[in-house]
């Protein structure tokens, strides 16, 4: 395929996917989950004042709501933040264009493995259309750059060692900064790397000067945020979510000092308990049914549902794991042992955290998969030896490939933000917005964080909606007497974050106090609410409180 | 003595201690349906009638579902010899499971009779893993059919008569559980391209016609396979969330979508589910079927130290010329997914019992690849593997399953035999069925029990009355007792009962109270 046509198509598929994860941006998903509010704050922190919402001046590790987030998004998306405002679509467009670019990059990686450009603008074509890299690409969430840079390190080690260039320090510097992107790439990339290298030995040797570079310069860059993960501040988050935290296994663990005799030391201790449950997470990961059928979960159980890649893509993918994994074809020895490698260490990270069956963290995996499903594409086109079964099989594959994605844009646009607009917290930007416009005719907002229709679904983090759609200058947060009433305080001026004791009688004598919470937080007579605030699908979630 | 025999010896051995030892008391406890084949027999032998008073009937009823005759009849020898004994009452089938490695040895050699040590390896991972060995310690039927499978197509490939005795295997497989219903017709059209004789198979099919006609020609034949094994399409969540997401498109204005997305082509894509659920490794290797009924819940039914040779075996596969040997493997291991294609919870390896031969075919196929170091850390580990899952099984099984073979019951009705009341009311609330368990262990006669069946339905069996002993759902109303069995919160609304001992250990308990003479028991 002669080149201009190769650039066209890759940018047609660009445009498509770019189309895909920027429509609606700021609308869909329909609320702003707390995190992307907490990473957006932190952000318009750093950029009015070069520090996040504790006053850390550039930190390495953003506090943020006690998670210890990684620090590159943040910093990234400074530049959109400038552009566009402290917003929805402000703070979702980075990931949506890393998203988007990601397409260009696999093309450029799946090239080089295959040597076959129709198999690489396959492969992102289907990326460009996956319908978890679009839900990925859409969230501000970390997992979309990291993956960016990783598909960006591969790239560039590919063409370096090709070319015999001197730039492999480049790939490096993407591994690197990956690993200050998202959790996951810090087990995953290590080890892919690790791989490579022996993969790649021969080539790595012949050009050993521009080797060592590399890793030097790969070590150094990585050396900050390998310090900052040997803090207690950096381990919180491997320890929050590490798999052994999990409810599941933790309940059968022994507890420290318990003391075992020698057939249990050996046969019962916890390393080969968690082994043991770790293998099954691990598998979980290869079960087709989720890959599929219904991993996106955007509709609730016994719903149909969508896979991370699409039903139709199933034979072409079994057939192109058979091809590459198993027979060998299309690709050479060593890519093949490379597509192996990516395929068996992508659920790792995901395996080891403590959620079952997690989208976001097996993001990893791609665009393996989309690879494999492309070469059956592919091989299933040649086999067919008549043209006009060549044109009835492009025909229909197109047909069904725009229908899945009709199928996909109607869950994720529709279906997934009426079920899961409470698991969304949709509600908070109403009632964020109600009690700023509020905040001079009371004493005091009191915000219950607990969240949920029927009771305390999940802790949120309000605070977080009031900074973010009150724009409140990060200066005055950061240095807001209040914030000293406790270590982990977020109040400031007359908000106040708490749970709220509405039958214990004691918040309804504060005649002159607004409070916001679910409505089995508040109770309160009709006369008392003065507000209701509904979820997407029209159930009450939040209601505003005074008491009288 | 050969190579091949000495290896033969070493499995059978392994296979009978790992199916024997402490038969009577692992699975600690007995399950309602094991105890109603043993009651059921103890009856046929009594008074040649099962519970329900037919004499040597076709078809029973296994308190969930419909059952075929072959392994209460089995088992009739065995009770037998030791009516209350559950040792006995499951030696039949820990005997068939040893069989059942033999056969796979001896289709294995002569499927692939030039693949060295292939059946050898295939008998070692029959023998030893948890699926194999979990459903030969019970009252299986599965495990049952699938030995008969085995040697019934071991003598179908035969090219003389004995392939007679094959077809005659087959159609005892056909007699002894549903999923041979679902696998059999199929495997006999495999055998049909495999060039086995076509005057071989049609009695098969015929057996296979007058099972299905049995079947329904029975009071609850159809209703039991709709119920049990397309339950599917009976599922009511199916049809509610469909409709929640037609509503949804309703509101978004679309509602032709909502028709044209979200309808009855949902069964096919869950068919499909089905399918590639049960041939997840997650499942085969590691999680397995949490019901422990069906096997250890820990684990897979397949130990995890196979899976790298598992792997290894489809390479081989996927790597060597397509014979009409891979075409009877992948057709078997396929076929194996029939019998839970249909189920709400497709993941049941009861059902999925059949696939273990193919299964077991692609890991020798990977194991007869390795080295002669790689085999002997394979087997440093194998045996690791199996110390791991033996004292997790002897050590927390029984607590993790305690729901599903009632060792509390057993101990109860140990401890009742002793008691002499004309009255005695036992709660249902610790073990959802336990009346088939008093009735096997004090050989009651089936006319001296009430045997309740819901809505008219005979598959759904539940004994209310036991000789002078009643289970109740819930202890809660004033009868006159001499002897109650309840939960401590049962008791509480009692006045004037006594305790008198507990059965049990920890929060899990039985109490045991006599009445007080001086007063009445009124709530």
């Amino acid at each position: 395929m002669k080149f201009n046509t190769v650039f066209l198509i890759l940018t047609a598929i660009f445009c498509l996917g770019l189309v895909l994860r920027i429509v609606a941006l700021g609308n869909i998903s329909v609320s702003l989950f707390m995190d992307e509010a907490t990473i957006g704050y932190n952000s318009y922190s750093i950029l009015k004042t070069g520090k996040d919402e504790f006053g850390t001046s550039f930190p390495l590790v953003f506090r943020s709501t006690g998670d210890y987030k990684p620090p590159l998004l943040i910093y990234t998306m400074i530049p959109a933040i400038t552009a566009f405002g402290l917003n929805e679509f402000g703070v979702r467009i980075t990931t949506a264009v890393f998203g988007a670019l990601t397409i260009i990059v696999a093309f450029f990686v799946i090239s080089r493995l295959t040597k076959n450009n129709i198999i690489a603008l396959l492969t992102s074509f289907s990326l460009a259309i996956s319908p978890s890299h679009i839900k990925l690409s859409r969230a501000t969430h970390d997992a979309t750059l990291a993956f960016f840079l990783v598909s960006l390190g591969v790239a560039f080690f590919f063409w370096a060692i090709k070319r015999r260039s001197r730039w492999l320090w480049l790939s490096s510097v993407f591994f690197a900064l990956s690993l200050y992107t998202y959790h996951a790439e810090r087990v995953f990339v290590p080890l892919l790397v690790f791989g490579m290298v022996i993969i790649y030995r021969k080539e790595l040797l012949g050009r050993l000067k521009e080797s060592l570079i590399a890793v030097l310069v790969g070590v150094v860059v990585s050396l900050p945020i390998a310090f900052g993960l040997l803090t207690p501040e950096g381990q919180t988050r491997a320890n929050m979510t590490f798999l052994a935290q999990d409810f599941e296994i933790s309940r059968f663990l022994h507890t420290t000092g318990e003391v075992l005799d020698f057939p249990a030391n050996l046969l019962d201790n916890n390393a080969l308990l968690i082994f043991n449950f770790w293998a099954k997470r691990y598998l979980d990961y290869f079960d087709l049914s989720f890959l599929f059928i219904d991993g996106m979960e955007f509709t609730m159980d016994k719903a149909p549902d969508l896979g991370l890649l699409y039903l139709f893509e199933l034979p072409f993918f079994l057939l192109g794991a058979f091809l590459v994994v198993f027979r060998g074809q299309v690709v050479d020895r060593r890519a093949r042992f490379f597509i192996i490698l990516w395929f068996l260490l992508g659920p790792l990270a995901a395996s080891l955290a403590n959620n079952e069956k997690h989208v976001f963290r097996v993001m990893t995996l791609v665009p393996i998969p989309q690879m494999l499903a492309a070469v059956g594409i592919w091989f299933a086109y040649r086999k067919l030896r008549n043209i006009k079964i060549q044109k009835f099989f492009v025909g229909g594959l197109g047909v069904i490939g725009i229908i899945s994605v009709l199928y996909f844009a109607d869950l994720y646009f529709l279906q997934y933000q009426r079920i899961y607009s409470e698991l969304l917290m949709y509600g908070w930007k109403d009632a964020a917005q109600f009690a700023l416009s509020n905040r001079d005719n009371y004493k005091e907002i009191v915000i219950d964080p607990r969240f949920g229709i029927r009771g305390p679904h999940t802790v949120t983090a309000p605070y977080v909606y009031i900074l973010f759609f009150g724009k409140i200058d990060p200066g005055e947060f950061q240095n807001d007497p209040r914030r000293e009433e406790a270590w982990d305080s977020s109040n400031f001026a007359n908000f106040t974050f708490r749970e709220i004791d509405w039958r214990g009688g004691y918040d309804k004598e504060e005649k002159s106090t607004l409070f916001i919470g679910s409505k089995w937080v508040l109770p309160a007579k009709e006369n008392e609410i003065i507000k209701r605030f509904y979820l997407y699908n029209g159930d009450e979630i939040l209601r505003a409180v005074t008491p009288k | 003595m050969g190579k091949f025999a000495f290896g033969l010896i070493i499995i059978l051995i392994t296979a009978a201690i790992l199916r024997f030892w402490q038969l009577g008391s692992l699975p600690a406890g007995i399950h309602y349906s094991e105890a109603l084949v043993g009651w059921r027999a103890q009856n046929l032998i009594s008074f040649g009638r099962d519970e329900f008073g037919r004499s040597f009937p076709l078809i029973f009823s296994s308190g969930q579902e419909l059952e075929l005759p072959l392994t209460t009849y089995l088992s009739i020898p065995f009770v037998a010899l030791s009516p209350t004994n559950p040792f006995f009452l499951r030696l039949p089938f820990a005997i068939i499971g040893v069989f059942g490695v033999l056969g796979a040895v001896f289709l294995t050699r002569r499927l692939f009779p030039e693949k060295k040590h292939l059946d050898l390896f295939v008998g070692l991972v029959f023998a030893v893993n948890p699926w194999g060995v979990w459903l030969s310690r019970v009252v299986s039927h599965e495990i049952l059919a699938f030995t008969l499978i085995i040697w019934g197509v071991y003598f179908l490939l035969d090219r003389n008569r004995m392939a007679y005795l094959g077809a005659f295997l087959l159609i005892l497989a056909l007699l002894s559980s549903k999923v041979s219903i679902f696998l059999i017709p199929g495997l006999l059209l495999v055998l049909f391209f495999y060039q086995v004789k076509v005057k071989v198979l049609v009695p098969v099919l015929f057996g296979w016609i007058a099972v299905l006609f049995l079947l329904f020609t029975t009071l609850d034949g159809f209703l039991d396979i709709k119920t049990n094994d397309f339950s599917l399409f009976n599922e009511v969540g199916y049809t509610n969330s469909i409709n929640t997401l037609r509503g949804n498109e309703i509101y978004g204005g679309n509602p032709i979508l909502g028709k044209l997305f979200f309808n009855k082509s949902f069964y096919l894509v869950k068919i499909l589910d089905n399918f590639l659920s049960q041939l997840d490794p997650s499942y085969i290797f590691a999680r397995g079927d949490t019901n422990s009924l069906h096997g250890i819940s820990n684990f897979g039914p397949i130990l995890l130290v196979f899976f790298p040779f598992f792997i290894y075996g489809v390479w081989t596969v996927c790597n060597s010329r397509f014979q009409k040997n891979t075409f009877l493997i992948l057709s078997w291991l396929i076929l194996a997914t029939l019998p839970a294609l249909f189920l709400v919870h497709p993941l049941q390896t009861n059902k999925f019992l059949l696939a273990l031969y193919p299964l077991g075919l692609i890991i020798g196929l990977g194991l007869q690849k390795v080295g002669r170091l790689v085999f002997l850390f394979f087997l440093v580990f194998l045996s690791f593997n199996i110390l791991f899952v033996g004292y997790d099984v002897i050590g927390k099984e029984a607590s993790r399953s305690d729901k599903i073979w009632q060792p509390l019951t057993l101990e109860l009705a140990e401890y009742l035999k002793t008691q002499e009341y004309d009255s005695v009311w036992v709660t249902n609330a610790l073990d959802p069925n336990p009346g088939p368990v008093f009735s096997y262990l004090y050989q009651t006669p089936y006319f001296k029990t009430n045997l309740a069946s819901s809505k008219g339905r005979i598959f759904k069996v539940w004994i209310s009355q036991i000789d002078n002993m009643r289970i109740v759902g819930s202890v809660s109303t004033y009868e006159d007792f001499d002897l109650l069995v309840a939960t401590k919160s049962e008791s509480e609304q009692f006045l004037c009962v006594q305790e008198i001992n507990q059965i049990g250990e920890g929060e899990t308990k039985y109490y045991i109270y006599s009445v007080l003479e001086e007063c009445d028991n009124e709530i």
